[in-house]
This record gives structure tokens, C-alpha cells and sequence, in this order.
């Protein structure tokens, strides 16, 4: 049996404002993100209080996101936003072990995460023994837009705040069933 | 004996924490390979120098699944340590890279798992 179990804190804040909770997915999304951040880049979610406070700010900047398309038993898209590039830069510098990672490996580090938290997210929605494919991550520049009709999807976002700066994870799909 | 390592997986960052994982976990490694794809990969294992052997599952150009299959097709490599680093949950092709003699690792990992995982294999 594997030995490893997951660090996850159990008083952290969950942003479920102006969110509808559906099916919980919520709740499994935010495990997975605050999951995938403590092991991959050994960022770690605040407590309540100290979460609180950084959502007074509402600090989310202008930047680069990543976004990972997916099709099968579920189709949609799921975007990850850092708060920041010095979040970024955070990351990108946690996950490589290096102290000043360039402008590739920033994205490249965006598009790993986010392609984990997908990986991880869609059997959620395509009932973990139904297959669904994962589309290589790409990048948007800020000034893009997503391709694709999203508007009639379903949504579910979650924002994650971390020691060094926060998340939002924003997922669109539409099940097989309602195809 | 150190050992040498193939990493094969189509994003960079990833092979870097791997390579970087696999320094971590305290083991008697020589040489590390990179490779983009599973056809880059074969290339590679031509060579006879790997020792053990990480796999992505999705990738372009030739994915792990059918890397892997060619692997135990081929007569140097059929029993070469092979460890699957993937986010995939889906039981078939779990199920089916057990039936391949390949050991299996969930993204996100750590190096305690990983390390756990290749002993486990090459003991």
C-alpha cells in the first residue's frame, strides 16, 4: 500500500462566493488544485483567517493563463490563472528547483499544473471508467480570448489562496449524456 | 551499479522534475536521457544504454501506450523497467499497462513515491 498520504490542511478557505454548488464538484476541485499545488510546487493553502484578508484585495492581475481542452465522455475546457507573474515566477521556481526561471519555463511550469489539475478534474465528470481525452495545454497571452463556444457549457471555478499567491480555476463542460 | 534512465515525456518542465525527483530519491544513477515522444524514445533505447525507462502516456507524434507496447515487442527491451508517469485514472488502461509489466505512478507524485515505485520495480 502506498505510504504517501495527502498533506491537505483541513481548515482552509473554500471562495464559494456567488457559486451554486452542484454534485460537489466544487469541493473535489479544490482538494485537487490544493493537492497538486503542495506536491508539485510546495505552495501551501492559508487558513481561513490569513485567507480572508488577501480576498479583501482582490489582487488578481492581468496575465498569462493556461488552457487545457478535453473530449470524450465529458468535452470542455478547464483555465488556470496565477494572481500574479511574481506567483508565477514562484511556481515556476519551486516546481524546476531553480532560483530564476525564464520566460519558457514559466509557461511551460503554468501549462504542467494545469494540465495535472485536468488530468485529475475530468474523471469527475466522465465517471472515472469512462475514457476521456486530455488536450496538450496551451497558453493564452492576456490580451486573448478562449476559442471555442463555452457560453452554453456548464461552469464550476474555484479560487485557491496560497502562501504566495492565489489560483482561480475555472472549468467548462457539457457531459456525454447531454451531448 | 549506477543505472541509466530514459525520461520520455513531451513536456520539458515535466522531464525536469522527474530528472530532478529522480536525483532527489537517493539512487545510484549514471546517465539521464530525455526524449520528446515515444518515436524519440525508441530511437533512443536502439542505443542499449537505458537502463530503466519513464513513460507519459499522451504525447504527440507516438504515446505511451503504443511506445510501451513496442517495447515488450522487441527483444532487448521486453523486460526493461518501465515506470508510467501520468495523470490517467482511467481502470482499462491502468489495468492494461499492469498486463505489460510496467509499474505506475499518479501525477502529482513525490519523491518518496517515486522512489517506492522504481524499487519496487527493480527489485
Amino acid at each position: 500500500m502506498d505510504s504517501y498520504k495527502r498533506p491537505i490542511k483541513l481548515n482552509t478557505y473554500k471562495d464559494m462566493e456567488n457559486m451554486v454548488k452542484s454534485d460537489n464538484y466544487k469541493d473535489k476541485i479544490y482538494d485537487i488544485v490544493v493537492n497538486t499545488f503542495e506536491v508539485t510546487c510546495y505552495m501551501f493553502p492559508l487558513e481561513e483567517w490569513e485567507a480572508a484578508d488577501e480576498k479583501e484585495r482582490n489582487f488578481f492581475e492581468k496575465g498569462i493563463r493556461s488552457v487545457v481542452g478535453f473530449n470524450g465522455a465529458a468535452t470542455g475546457k478547464m483555465i488556470i490563472e496565477p494572481s500574479s507573474g511574481e506567483f508565477l515566477t514562484a511556481m515556476a521556481a519551486n516546481m524546476l528547483g531553480i532560483e530564476a526561471p525564464d520566460a519558457e519555463e514559466k509557461s511551460g511550469a503554468l501549462c504542467e499544473v494545469a494540465n495535472i489539475i485536468c488530468g485529475n478534474t475530468v474523471p469527475l465528470f466522465a465517471h472515472d471508467d469512462q475514457i476521456c481525452y486530455i488536450e496538450p495545454p496551451s497558453v493564452l497571452q492576456e490580451t486573448e480570448n478562449m476559442d471555442g463556444d463555452i457560453d452554453a457549457m456548464k461552469k464550476e471555478s474555484v479560487h485557491v489562496y496560497l502562501d504566495e499567491g492565489a489560483v482561480r480555476i475555472t472549468v467548462y463542460y457539457t457531459m456525454e449524456e447531454e451531448l | 551499479m549506477a543505472i541509466n534512465i530514459l525520461v520520455v515525456d513531451d513536456s520539458a518542465v515535466m522531464r525536469k522534475m522527474i530528472i530532478k525527483t529522480i536525483r532527489l530519491c537517493g539512487l545510484d544513477v549514471n546517465q539521464i536521457y530525455e526524449a520528446e515522444n515515444g518515436r524519440e524514445g525508441l530511437l533512443v533505447l536502439d542505443r542499449g544504454e537505458v537502463d530503466f525507462l519513464f513513460i507519459d502516456i499522451n504525447m504527440p507524434v507516438m504515446d505511451g501506450m503504443e511506445m510501451l507496447s513496442r517495447v515488450r515487442q522487441q527483444e532487448a527491451t521486453k523486460k526493461l523497467p518501465v515506470l508510467i508517469v501520468s495523470t490517467e485514472s482511467n481502470k482499462g488502461r491502468i489495468e492494461e499497462i499492469d498486463r505489460q509489466g510496467a509499474g505506475f505512478v499518479h501525477k502529482p507524485f513525490t519523491p518518496e513515491n517515486l522512489r517506492k515505485k522504481m524499487l519496487d520495480i527493480t527489485s
